[in-house]
């Protein structure tokens, strides 16, 4: 019993864990800022245009979100179908709460083009000349 | 050495990582399991007319008109600029845009463009010629009725 003991007499053996630590970390701190912070619901039904010079935001404060589908239907992030009358009401209220109000607007890539010029003039005439196009950065 | 050892013992203190790494793996899993490879969007805005700045001052405006087809071909105030339709770049109205963006800031002139899309053009040929108006730096874009 004691001849076995002995094996296990003296320092022993340790692991040492800080490479693996270093490697958790730098996976870490790559998750952490490769995680792309979800400010609002993006519906992937709408598959939005590319452009080379679009300039990723900061902030989306005080932007209505809103998508335009292939076939000219307006709906909110919630799901929620507006009319052209309606979106004008809509982006009034919103400008009535707050000045720096602007229409996001995410519209499918082949959308015909009077369904964004509807939605702006709305958009206009309800308050808000300031219109935002979602585009995806492509480099040239 | 143990006589300089303030708390009296003989064995240096070991801090225990073992929670750290815990928790720094937690975290990690987590990230990896919530991260999703998605692109970011970006913006291309655009202010509508209607709207009288307050600091508004009496300036020069020479404007351009910009017209989308419905077959994607671009003309430029009449004449024909870029006609494939398949391409995005639109290299005719950029060296255009980029000219007459540069010779406005040496006239100390205001540029604006005006851009007239056919109804039944796609979206995407308008961002196009939206990004084209960037990509010159001219700020002062305008939709014709």
């Amino acid at each position: 019993m004691a001849k076995h003991n002995e094996l296990f007499e003296g320092p022993g053996l340790k692991a040492d864990l800080s490479p693996m630590i270093d490697l958790v970390f730098l996976l870490l701190i790559f998750f952490m800022v490769a995680a792309n912070i979800i400010t609002f619901p993006k519906d992937p039904n709408i598959i939005i245009p590319v452009a080379s010079d679009s300039k990723v935001p900061a902030l989306v404060e005080g932007r209505v979100v809103v998508n335009i589908y292939i076939d000219g239907t307006i709906k909110d992030v919630d799901g929620t179908v507006y009319s052209l009358d309606e979106l004008e009401q809509k982006m009034s209220q919103a400008k009535g709460k707050n000045a720096n109000t602007r229409l996001h607007l995410r519209a499918h890539k082949d959308v015909p083009y009077k369904h964004i010029q509807d939605a702006s003039r709305a958009s206009s005439l309800g308050g808000v000349p300031t219109v935002i196009f979602s585009t995806y950065q492509v480099s040239d | 050495m143990a006589d300089s050892d303030p708390f009296g013992g003989e064995e240096e203190p070991v801090m225990d990582i073992s929670p750290l790494i815990d928790v720094a793996f937690l975290l990690l899993i987590y990230f990896l399991v919530t991260t999703t490879l998605q692109k970011s969007e970006a913006d291309l805005s655009l202010v509508l007319p209607g709207v009288e700045q307050e600091d508004a001052r009496e300036i020069k405006i020479d404007q351009m008109l910009v017209k989308v087809e419905a077959t994607g071909v671009i003309m430029v105030n009449e004449e024909v600029s870029d006609s494939d339709p398949n391409d995005r770049a639109l290299p005719n109205l950029t060296e255009r845009l980029s000219r007459y963006s540069a010779s406005a800031d040496v006239a100390n002139t205001e540029t604006q463009v005006i851009i007239d899309c056919d109804p039944e053009a796609v979206g995407q040929r308008f961002i196009d010629v939206l990004n084209v108006c960037a990509k010159a730096k001219i700020k002062n874009v305008s939709l014709a009725n």
